[in-house]
């Protein structure tokens, strides 16, 4: 037997019984056939070794890493509790504590409303804080930078043999303009920055469609042709409608991952200030790799339709099953929540609605939360939402809120 | 094995002692591990209950006083979050006791290797379980140590079979390399050794 073929060996069920000592009829069955095949016993036996080593390096290795992970909450102050029931005794105190809080708060602002009456119409503006609405930045390739949200419909530039073509809805278009791209072999690269409270589409010289979330950026290449790959990066949160095209594989890179894929629709999120970077599949394939491979992640995975890749900010990918609704919730027009803490929200929210977000003392940002909301209603509006859950309520001064208790 | 329990639970809820806490970890993790998945529910699930489970248990040490059954306890814990029912009786969890009972006790020889091993060599195999990628250390645990057949794993980890099969495949010829073909025969030699010391004695 080559070596490879004991290797193979793994792959019967009997055979690994047999190397761990599990069921006595596979152990017969191979000890007999050991003694028919005397010369193969070394091999065999080395392998069986292998799998014992591993049975038992893997079994300690998987139960001292979890058990890591339960001393980090364990020890986090005040005991981390992802779920959203609440003991009873809590609720009541909570509740207690809430109603007195919004007795004190109503009683002081209704002092310093009266001690500040010019004050009366900035909180009316609150209001007036509306969600993302279709405004974008594109950087050409020389550098001009345009202000789609103030540019006029039609043609705006050509850049490398594309036209770029504002249309109205938010949407920004690259077409060929049919003449051959000059021997330029490398073309220029046009940058959409959407800034926060910001939206947009672009449509890519081969078709495929963008859309960009609130607080994101993505630099792509004028044209495609000529370029074995179609690259693209991106900083923040897009959704991806790719155009088939198997001899040139659409690249999207962010700074934690490396996306792959053919022709499929699939969303990213890589803002910053998240602790992961998301890729989610609607459909079609993709492969996302680390953006520096290395040990611990060398290689890249593949994505199924409706899975999710994640990947921290030491480059492990995982990859689970996805909630889809919640990644694609900024495209369908709302904020869902599953079991989310107050901060993440409040992030999304930020970034949607253009503003700022601080925390007061003692507000407890572990608790989830659960439901949906609106996007395309005004601030206030949400903030009630979530003020109606009970955890938190707000204050807003202009563009800043905060949240508390 | 169930009164080294029984003598950790004393002096985890009777002392609060993180030791006696660790004890009860490292059997339960393998035992509701297996529980779970033989039930096919995801693998990331699993992790996360017992985590859930034990974070309770250690969070409420102080008002478990009375509980007589802790097996019981433990395991209805951990079944009413995997399967988020409020209403899992009694006769269900003795099922699961019957179905698991076969699961763990390696073999004799797995508890002498490790002593054997020269230094190197025990450093080449923990270097190398450190370095392997989360999902491929678990398959390999669920695949050797838990005993789940290729489907199973296949199944809980939401990949295919011959991922499964290629992963271990990879991982056991990777570190037949690095350990080496001479190193193996030594321990193979002392193995068969301390194998028939212990038919003697």
């Amino acid at each position: 037997m080559t070596e490879k073929e004991v290797l193979a060996l793994l792959k019967d069920e009997r055979f690994c019984n047999y190397c761990l000592k599990r069921n006595n009829e596979d152990i017969r069955y191979w000890e007999r056939w050991l003694e028919d095949h005397p010369e193969d016993r070394p091999g065999i036996e080395r392998q069986r070794l292998l799998v014992m080593l591993l049975e038992q390096a893997t079994a300690s290795g998987e139960m001292e890493q979890q058990y890591e992970r339960l001393k980090q909450r364990i020890g986090m102050p005040g005991g981390a509790h992802k779920g959203v029931t609440r003991r009873l005794n809590s609720v009541i105190a909570k509740w207690s504590v809430a109603a007195l809080l919004i007795l004190t708060a109503g009683i002081s602002y209704y002092e310093y409303r009266r001690a500040h009456p010019s004050l009366l119409g900035q909180n009316d503006n609150v209001d007036a804080i509306g969600p993302a609405v279709n405004q974008a930045y594109l950087t050409l390739s020389d550098g001009a930078r345009i202000d789609l949200g103030t540019a006029d419909d039609g043609l705006l530039a050509t850049q490398s043999g594309s036209a770029v073509t504002k249309y109205t809805g938010g949407k920004l278009v690259y077409r060929s303009t049919g003449g051959n791209p000059v021997s330029t072999v490398v073309p220029g690269f046009n940058t959409l920055t959407t800034p926060k409270g910001g939206l947009y589409k672009v449509v890519l010289p081969d078709g495929s469609l963008v859309y960009l979330n609130a607080a994101s950026t993505l630099k792509y290449p004028a044209t495609f042709t000529n370029l074995r790959e179609r690259v693209v990066e991106l900083t923040g949160e897009a959704f991806f409608e790719i155009s088939h095209d198997p001899g040139h594989p659409f690249m999207v890179k962010t700074p934690g991952q490396i996306i792959t894929d053919m022709g499929t629709t699939f969303d990213v999120s890589a803002y910053p200030d998240e602790r992961q970077t998301q890729t989610t599949l609607i459909s079609g394939a993709v492969s996302v790799g680390p953006a520096r491979p290395s040990i611990r992640q060398p290689a890249a995975i593949e994505l199924k339709p409706g899975q999710q890749a994640s990947t921290d900010k030491e480059g492990i990918i995982n990859s689970a099953r996805a909630d889809t609704s919640m990644a694609l919730a900024w495209k369908n027009g709302e904020f869902v929540l599953r079991n989310t803490d107050i901060r993440t929200v409040m992030r999304e929210v930020s970034r949607w609605y253009n503003i700022e977000v601080v925390y007061g003392r003692g507000v407890d940002t572990s608790d989830g939360l659960n439901g949906k909301i609106s996007r395309t209603i005004p601030l206030s509006r949400v903030l009630e939402k979530l003020t109606s859950t009970g955890f938190v309520h707000f204050r807003t001064e202009g563009r800043k809120v905060t949240v508390l208790q | 094995m169930r009164t080294d329990n029984a003598k950790a639970w004393d002096d985890f809820i009777g002392l609060e002692s993180e030791e006696a806490f660790h004890v009860l970890y490292t059997y339960y993790y393998n035992y509701l591990t297996y529980v779970g998945l033989k039930k096919k529910f995801p693998s990331s699930r699993v992790k996360d209950e017992i985590n859930e489970v034990f974070l309770y248990l250690w969070e409420n040490r102080g008002k478990l006083k009375t509980i007589i059954n802790a097996h019981n306890y433990i395991l209805t814990a951990y079944l009413r979050k995997l399967y988020k029912k409020d209403n899992i009786g009694l006769s269900e969890t003795s099922d699961w006791e019957a179905n698991a009972e076969f699961l763990v006790l390696p073999s004799v020889e797995t508890r002498y290797i490790r002593p054997q091993m020269q230094q190197h060599v025990s450093r080449i195999l923990t270097d190398f379980v450190g370095k392997l990628p989360e999902r491929q250390r678990q398959m390999i645990y669920q695949k050797f140590y838990l005993g789940l057949s290729y489907k199973e794993i296949a199944t809980v980890n939401e990949v295919s079979i011959n991922t499964v099969y290629n992963t271990i495949y990879k991982a056991v010829e990777k570190l037949k390399h690095q350990i080496g073909k001479d190193n193996l025969d030594t321990l193979l030699l002392a193995l068969i050794l301390i194998c028939i010391l212990y038919l003697f004695f």
